[in-house]
């Protein structure tokens, strides 16, 4: 069950070792009987010549004609004999020398006999009738030398058909190997979709890849869709929230509760939290569009529109956002939540520059952005405290301190590191991001 | 070989002590050998063809019984792998090997 391979493999060695095996038995049968009745045929033609060699000589005594004899049947010992029997009189050949080979019984057409010299022998015998006389005649020959060729023969086969076996065995595993290759190629794929390069599997496989690759595709359909559904609750729920909310705070704020200030303390807290949640999704759902699960961030193509927008936001103030960035470089990150964390930088900077905000994309070991502007900056004992949630270094400007909270969440999540300073070039506020996000060409 | 003494029977001559000189006789040779099998006068030659087979690998070609001074003897023919023809030489009646080479006459 492990591997498809194998199991074809089974298979097929099984199915063909019994074709083989019924193969060989199949041809062993029919060598052997062809070769036998090839040898009877010969055996009863060389008999009918012993009966024609047969006659009487001049003292009227029955003979063998010397010179009708093929030598084959002189030669001792040579695999080729018979016996003749002539009324009383027996002859024998001279190939047999002092062998006593039985003569068969006569009902017998065709027997087996060991013959001398560890000769396995063939006898046939016939009867007729000459000169007055029943003559029977049993012709031999010894079909070891036969059976040891037929026997070569069919080791040699076997050997063959063990080969082809092995080779079939062989091609079979290599075309089982090529035709799984599109499971590798889709397999790759996913991978370059979990690293956010891709956003679907490709449909050009075979047609017994296709249906798997197409639910696969369907089944991401569903989920992408059942993504945005729920940002989108979450979204509209954020914003049905707003209204009530701001009664809540404007009701906390209600003198009948200062009488008990740490109700009202207490309530004011709560209220904020749920406010700050609440804005978190909105931001979420207002910065980002739809994001592919798994997605994919590209710098070059996702800044400039969101620098233009918040270029327009601030247009009264006259501010100016500088890009540098590494043309084409994707990172495996999920684009709202990137959209999220650098529109968040980039609106706090916008926020406090007075003209300039300078954006930094570096892709090295990671993603680095560097958010810089030329406002009045943050002195070193503050920038501790603003990452905090809901805590406002700067108490006059509009906001609620959430925005770097947001921020700094993201970059944890990624395991990434947020540091601020001040910036050599603009004397403003800066911060730098660091995601250990691996780069590729798309 | 001149010692030898190449001997033929007259196959109506089943009376085998008196061995008469004559002319090599392929026709009648082996009868004799039979019947004197048959007697238990000399031994088989398939016996003394499994010791020759030992001594040379190779193919049967001829088997001669001969007789020399009342001894049975038998010659026996070996063609060697290496294509050349080895003699062996027997005592017929207790398969003892007598003489074995190639034919130097």
């Amino acid at each position: 069950m492990k591997s498809l391979w194998g199991r074809l493999a089974l298979g097929l060695s099984a199915s063909l070792l019994l074709f083989f095996v019924i193969q060989w038995w199949v041809s062993d049968r029919a060598l052997h009987e062809l070769t036998e009745e090839f040898v009877i045929s010969r055996l009863e033609h060389d008999a009918e010549n012993m009966l024609g060699a047969l006659r009487k000589n001049e003292a009227g005594e029955t003979e063998l004609n010397p010179h009708r004899v093929n030598g084959i049947y002189h030669q001792p010992f040579s695999g080729h004999y018979y016996i003749i029997r002539v009324g009383e009189e027996t002859f024998f050949s001279r190939s047999l020398w002092d062998f006593e080979l039985r003569f068969p019984p006569d009902s017998a057409h065709k027997t087996y006999v060991d013959g001398p010299d560890g000769q396995q022998l063939l006898v046939i015998t016939e009867s007729y009738v000459k000169l007055g006389q029943v003559v029977h005649i049993a012709v031999a020959e010894d079909m070891a030398p036969l059976n040891k060729n037929l026997a070569e023969f069919l080791a040699w086969y076997s050997g063959l058909a063990f080969v082809m076996i092995l080779a079939m065995i062989a091609v079979q595993g290599l075309l089982v190997r090529t035709s799984l290759r599109p499971l590798d190629q889709v397999q790759a794929e996913m991978e370059r979709m979990e690293r956010g390069e891709m956003l679907r599997l490709s449909e050009h496989v075979p047609s017994e890849v296709l249906p798997l690759v197409q639910k696969f595709n369907s089944l991401l359909d569903v989920m992408k869709g059942q993504l945005a559904r729920s940002r989108t609750a979450m979204g509209n729920l954020a914003h049905a929230l707003k209204t009530p909310l701001t009664v809540l705070s404007r009701l906390a704020d209600d003198e009948a509760l200062d009488r008990s200030p740490e109700l009202k303390q207490a309530l004011g807290r709560q209220v904020e939290a749920i406010r700050q949640l609440t804005d978190r999704q909105l931001k979420r759902a207002r910065l980002a569009g739809v994001g592919a699960p798994g997605g994919h961030f590209v710098p070059a193509e996702e800044f400039p529109p969101l620098a233009h927008t918040l270029e327009q936001i601030y247009a009264e103030k006259g501010v100016e956002i500088e890009m540098q960035m590494p043309q084409q470089k994707v990172f495996s990150a999920d684009r709202e939540d990137m959209m999220e964390l650098f529109g968040n930088l980039l609106d706090n900077a916008c926020k406090w520059a007075q003209h300039r905000v300078q954006l930094r994309v570096e892709a090295g070991e990671g993603l680095r952005v560097t958010v810089a502007d030329d406002g009045p900056g943050c002195a070193p004992e503050d920038r501790e405290k603003l990452s905090q949630r809901g805590v406002r270094v700067d108490e006059s400007t509009l906001g609620h301190g959430l925005g770097l909270a947001i921020v700094s969440e993201i970059v944890k999540h990624y395991g990434g590191e947020l540091h601020f300073g001040e910036s050599a070039q603009l004397g403003g506020f800066e911060v730098r991001v660091t995601l250990p996000l691996h780069p590729s060409l798309r | 070989m001149t010692f030898f003494i190449r001997v033929m029977t007259v196959a109506a001559v089943g009376f085998l002590s008196l061995p008469v000189v004559a002319h090599g006789g392929d026709d009648v040779d082996y009868k004799m050998a039979r019947d004197l099998r048959k007697a238990g006068k000399i031994v088989a030659v398939e016996k003394l063809l499994e010791d020759a087979r030992r001594r040379r690998v190779g193919t049967l070609l001829e088997i001669e019984l001969e007789v020399k001074n009342g001894r049975y003897l038998y010659e026996i023919e070996i063609l060697g792998d290496e294509g050349v023809v080895f003699e062996y030489y027997y005592d017929a009646q207790t398969g003892q090997l007598i003489k074995e080479g190639v034919h130097d006459e």
